[in-house]
């Protein structure tokens, strides 16, 4: 139980900071785009914003996703290294409890 | 009144903030309150960033700047109000603390000079951040004279629109203890204050095209809220310090002089029948929820801010006057800590968390039922009262999943405000990523039901965590 909230966790934080990493780009893209009438993709053709002028002189823009397969790639990547993170913090303090329990053990006799 | 004696009342209580926060639920183990600090630290950084590339053409006319900030100090003004009522009924429950300080040799005036003082801090602090990023940005942009216009647009309002609501709040109180309506006046402050904010807000779109008209037409007006930006422009910087410097020493003499000398009735539940019910669990449960006064507190205040919402040029919105019942879902879980030791370890954290949450959707159906006629009345669609209350089903969620995670024991204000700011962040940051991705509708529901699944595991596993903990089979966390 106590392992499968943790698996679910990182996959949870991996879902999260891959939604991020979205939203950061095309808010990056957003802001660093001064031109009309582009078409701009970013995060391997992931994500894409576009502003195109429409005939009554107004400026539209569009943003949103263009292809989820590099995100899929991206939360795979993410959700591996929260695991590796977790397991290895996990083994990190079972075996500073064993050396400690060790040392009280010797500590009693 | 000796002010030493309210200087050291004052640390003492936030002393005992400090202490209580840290003690209890999440806050307690320190890498959660690293993350915390750190995501806090990150996302004004991030802010700050945004705002300067963004506003950079913007804000690149002094002219401009100085307008934006003429718009600012209306919307702080009311923000100020918003966080001094907000303040208000948190700190109504103040009384487990002030008891600390009853065996003090100090008199109740003085008591509550330092409740204030600790409250003007606190509401301040709340009201400053919610203005860094953009005046870091100005101020990066522009320096000096954009510092200035910080200070007379967001700062210097907000510190003296503070005393100053102390000192009106202080003035009804008195009032109605002359009166000798003592035990209500709570009621009736928060009621003025919830009145008087609904009535500026209707006023802020008409003062700022006021604003924005002036400025383009070239006229020269005065606006209260802008005061000392106007006195800035006029006379200089210095004459604007001077003016604030006594305009603050006047308003928190006056607040502090005016504080209440008779200690406040405690109100803390109502009576609330229970008659033959009682067998069914669910019904203590109800029971346990109903009775807080402070839930009537916020049922009043939505029936206000309901009506003002009917009746102004937009009813559509009506219905989602519930959502102010929200906060008292954070109380929900340290609410029945009574029951839940009664039930003892044979009921289940399943059933525990079941229980929790259906007494408190009983009891919010019942009190939706004049806001739902209402609507009906007010001829807003079936659709919008659905939504509506869907929103506060969610909102039960997941501020019950904050009451677990930040147990505000004690009823301390400050670990819900620590709550609370934690819900807003995830739910801000969340519908950002909804409205920039633009995910198609089934996906979006996907994820929201997605999402309130989590919020109903990670409650029940909080519980049961919360449990273990009771019983000292796992760590405290931290240290």
């Amino acid at each position: 139980m106590k392992q499968a909230m943790a698996v679910v966790n990182c996959a949870m934080g991996a879902l999260i900071l891959t939604s991020s990493v979205a939203t950061v780009t095309i808010l990056t893209i957003m802001f660093s785009t001064k031109e009309e009438n582009v078409r701009k993709e970013g995060l391997f053709g992931s994500v894409f914003f576009e502003s195109r002028t429409t005939p009554q002189d107004s400026v539209m823009v569009s943003m949103g996703l263009n292809n989820w397969i590099p995100l899929a790639v991206i939360w795979v990547a993410a959700f591996a290294f929260l695991v590796l993170v977790w397991r290895i913090s996990t083994k990190h303090m079972e075996r500073r409890r064993a050396l400690l329990d060790a040392h009280v053990g010797e500590g009693a006799h | 009144m000796r002010i030493r004696q309210t200087l050291v009342v004052t640390k003492l209580l936030a002393r005992f903030f400090w202490r209580r926060v840290l003690s209890v639920g999440i806050l307690r183990s320190r890498f959660a309150r690293f993350a915390i600090g750190a995501f806090a630290l990150l996302s004004i950084l991030g802010l700050t960033a945004i705002a300067t590339l963004y506003l950079q053409d913007l804000l690149a006319d002094i002219a401009i700047v100085q307008l934006i900030f003429q718009f600012a100090s209306v919307s702080v003004a009311f923000w100020t109000i918003v966080a001094f009522i907000f303040v208000k009924i948190l700190f109504m429950k103040s009384h487990e603390f002030l008891r600390l300080t009853f065996q003090l040799p100090i008199t109740n005036h003085e008591r509550s000079a330092a409740m204030l003082l600790y409250e003007m801090t606190f509401a301040s602090a709340v009201a400053l951040v919610l203005f860094i990023p953009v005046s870091l940005a100005v101020i990066i942009q522009h320096g000096f004279p954009a510092l200035m216009l910080v200070l007379g647009g967001v700062v210097f309002p907000a510190l003296t629109l503070y005393p100053f609501l102390a000192l009106t709040y202080n003035a009804i109180f008195r009032l109605a203890e002359m009166l000798r309506m003592v035990r209500l006046s709570q009621l009736i402050a928060s009621a003025i204050f919830a009145v008087a904010v609904f009535f500026y807000n209707s006023q802020t779109t008409a003062i700022i095209s006021q604003m924005s008209d002036d400025y383009l037409s070239e006229r020269e007006a005065f606006y209260p809220t802008a005061t000392y930006i106007t006195v800035l422009d006029k006379f200089g910087p210095l004459a604007m310090m001077a003016l604030f410097l006594a305009c603050a020493a006047v308003l928190v003499t006056l607040a502090l002089w005016s504080a209440p000398r008779v200690p406040p009735i405690i109100r803390q539940f109502v009576k609330f029948p229970l008659v033959g019910f009682a067998r069914y669990r669910v019904v203590a449960f109800v029971a346990a929820v109903a009775r807080r006064w402070e839930l009537w507190l916020a049922a009043i205040i939505t029936s206000l801010f309901f009506l003002s919402l009917v009746t102004s040029d937009s009813p559509a919105q009506a219905p989602f006057a519930l959502l102010i019942l929200l906060v008292q879902s954070i109380y929900a879980y340290v609410g029945v800590a009574p029951l839940r030791r009664l039930a003892g370890p044979r009921t289940t954290a399943w059933e525990e968390y079941l229980l929790i949450v259906s007494s408190q959707l009983l009891v919010l159906f019942l009190l939706a039922l004049p806001v739902i006629l209402g609507s009906q009345i007010a001829q807003i669609p079936l659709a919008t009262i659905g939504w509506a209350l869907l929103a506060c089903v969610s909102s039960v969620l997941s501020a019950t999943l904050i009451g677990i995670i930040f147990p505000p024991e004690k009823d301390n204000p400050f670990t819900v405000l620590v709550g609370l700011g934690a819900l807003f962040a995830v739910v801000g940051i969340f519908s950002v990523m909804v409205g920039v991705l633009r995910l198609p509708t089934a996906a979006t529901i996907a994820i929201l039901v997605g999402a309130h699944g989590m919020v109903v595991a990670y409650g029940v596993t909080g519980i049961q965590s919360l449990r273990r903990k009771a019983r000292y089979e796992a760590s405290n966390g931290g240290s």
